[in-house]
């Protein structure tokens, strides 16, 4: 398997007032193409500043995060708007769907931002996610029509819907029940399983590690533990 | 998909969304009732005075052709001499006055003998013409706004009259007074104008030729091109009024919009930085600001459109003797300025929009 996203001693410093603040202190990792990795560790460990890097969201203070060979630590805003678009997908803990569109046109907002017409092979595509997700049938619901369960599968169609290289997930079963929060789990394994999506979950619960592939556990802005 | 993220997000705050339309369809009326009503006192009264009969008119060469604003300077003793003018049948003294509030009135002082001579003769609905220093003949218009009738005690410029007839409207004023009192009232035998009346139709130019080699200094018109050399003569003044009021439409316009999408794009945070985080441009959440706000202006602009006409019919109803004239081509200004002001207040909120840093908008609550 290729690598699809790595990171070498990558650092991130915030500054608090007067007072910066070392959220990550040299983190290295790698994910492989298909994999399926979860990404663990108590609050304030630095998986949610790792999370937003390897998301294209902020820039590092030191070091370096590939995706698909190329060195997104540093780019402009630009740039990690375009990585964002074109080798990502976001799923969120609070769903972060447009409470003002049907769960369709959520989806239909992710394929217009893409800014690519419209193929039957992508429809094809989007149909397959539809389907594993079971929602086909409540797509013309608004968010507040849907279940948490619902509103979070619909994200997850939503991030998938470009086909992105990456779906990073934030704790996307932190405001869900057990048993909804089962049923993405397994549905995030599907995906993994039959499409070959590269997962990669952040989440402070353990439970969540024996779905995946592979855990990273972080401690104090550092991995502590790769294991399988 | 924008539309649809545009209508969802008007749809979804109908309270903000109905003031915004609002605002811009009170800067749309504004403009078009104040240019519409300064227009159409111009219009009319320049219709009236072009069309009270005579085929030429006299003034004084420094005199406005707003005529209701000039002195009498012209001395009535020229009278003869005009009309010894090859092709003068008559000429008519007039002394015109304005008076201001409810609307313009124009008041004209005439001299009943040369006055029908030169126009044909006002056309009675009521009572006669009048007799005594103190009555005035009034038309119909001014009758039903005001409740007038014969016999009826009315303040012209201050000074009280009685109605002793009512005419049909369209003959050069609304309020007719011996020209005698008018002189009073002005100066002593002096006019504002003559109206003259000619022979033959036909023989304008000339006419007005040999008036204008005889009375070197004076000014005499086409009474044909009265309106359009009126329009000319205040353009420049016009132009003035109408660019403070185009300028405070489009002020108000602008705080509104301003206030309304800031509103917004804060309210909005979150959904911006959802969809920043989904890769959207920067230009794209910028398109998609504007893109709200001008719909909300093209809204506004047709609501404003339709509440001016309202408006105007309302106020002709309770005013008769007003005259509004909307024309097409300040019609399409206004949907212009109201989508600039659209443009110019949403230009902030959607930098502000697009300049959010998706982490801090993801966090908002």
């Amino acid at each position: 398997m290729s690598v699809l996203l790595e990171t070498v001693d990558l650092k991130k410093t915030y500054k608090v007032g007067k007072i910066e603040v070392e959220a990550l202190r040299g983190v290295s990792i790698r994910v492989d193409t298909g994999e399926f990795v979860a990404i663990m560790g108590p609050s304030g460990c630095g998986k949610s500043t790792l999370m937003h890097l390897l998301g294209a969201m902020t820039r590092a203070t030191a070091g370096k995060v590939f995706i698909e060979g190329k060195d997104t630590a540093n780019m402009n805003d630009a740039a990690r708007t375009e990585i964002r678009r074109t080798k990502l997908g976001f799923v969120f803990q609070k769903f972060n769907l447009l409470p003002a569109l049907t769960a369709r046109q959520n989806i239909e907002v992710a394929r217009k931002i893409y800014g690519k017409p419209r193929t039957q092979e992508g429809d094809a595509h989007l149909a397959e996610i539809l389907a594993l997700l079971q929602i086909d049938e409540k797509l013309d619901r608004k968010p507040s029509e849907l279940s948490g369960g619902e509103q979070q599968r619909v994200a997850i169609a939503r991030a998938l819907t470009n086909r992105p290289a990456i779906l990073l997930a934030d704790e996307p079963t932190g405001a869900l029940d057990t048993r909804n929060s089962e049923i993405v789990l397994k549905m995030f394994q599907e995906l993994n399983k039959r499409l070959k999506q590269t997962i990669l979950l952040v989440t402070h619960n353990p439970e969540l590690a024996a779905y995946t592939n592979r855990l990273i556990e972080m401690r104090d802005g550092l991995v502590a533990v790769h294991a399988t | 998909m924008n539309t649809q993220i545009i209508l969802a997000g008007l749809k979804a705050r109908p309270v903000r969304t109905g003031v915004g339309v609002l605002a811009v369809a009170l800067e749309v009326v504004l403009i078009l009732l104040l240019v519409g009503l300064t227009n159409g006192a111009i219009a009319d009264s320049g219709s009236r005075v072009a069309g009270a009969g005579g085929e030429i008119i006299f003034k004084n060469g420094e005199s406005s052709y707003v005529v209701g604003m000039n002195p009498a300077v012209l001395p009535v003793k020229m009278v003869p001499e005009i009309e010894k003018i090859e092709g003068v049948k008559v000429a008519a003294p007039i002394i015109a006055q304005t008076e201001v509030g409810g609307g313009f009135t124009m008041i004209w002082g005439i001299e009943p003998t040369s006055f029908e001579a030169m126009s044909g003769g006002l056309r009675f609905i009521e009572g006669k013409i009048f007799s005594r220093p103190d009555e005035a003949v009034i038309d119909d218009r001014i009758s039903n706004d005001k409740h007038l009738k014969v016999g009826d005690s009315l303040k012209v410029l201050n000074r009280p009259f009685t109605v002793s007839g009512i005419v049909e409207n369209g003959k050069g004023a609304r309020v007719f007074i011996p020209l005698a009192t008018a002189q009073d009232m002005t100066r002593p035998d002096s006019a504002t104008m003559f109206y003259i009346k000619l022979h033959d139709k036909k023989q304008v130019k000339a006419v007005i030729q040999r008036l204008k080699d005889a009375f070197p200094g004076r000014d005499v018109v086409d009474a044909d091109d009265w309106l359009s050399l009126m329009f000319e003569s205040i353009a420049p003044l016009l132009g003035l009024v109408f660019n403070v009021i185009v300028f405070v439409g489009v002020f108000i316009g602008v705080l509104v919009i301003f206030l309304s999408m800031y509103t917004t794009v804060t309210e909005r945070t979150r959904e911006i930085g959802i969809l920043r985080a989904m890769g959207a441009t920067k230009s794209f959440i910028v398109v998609l600001v504007l893109q709200e706000s001008l719909l909300l202006c093209i809204i506004g602009a047709i609501v404003g459109i339709g509440s001016s006409y309202l408006v105007m019919a309302i106020l002709k109803g309770i005013y008769p003797t007003l005259s509004v004239l909307i024309d097409s081509g300040w019609v399409f200004r206004a949907v212009l300025f109201a989508i600039l002001s659209g443009i110019i207040g949403s230009l902030y909120p959607a930098y502000k929009a697009a300049s959010q840093d998706p982490i801090e908008a993801l966090a908002y609550e």
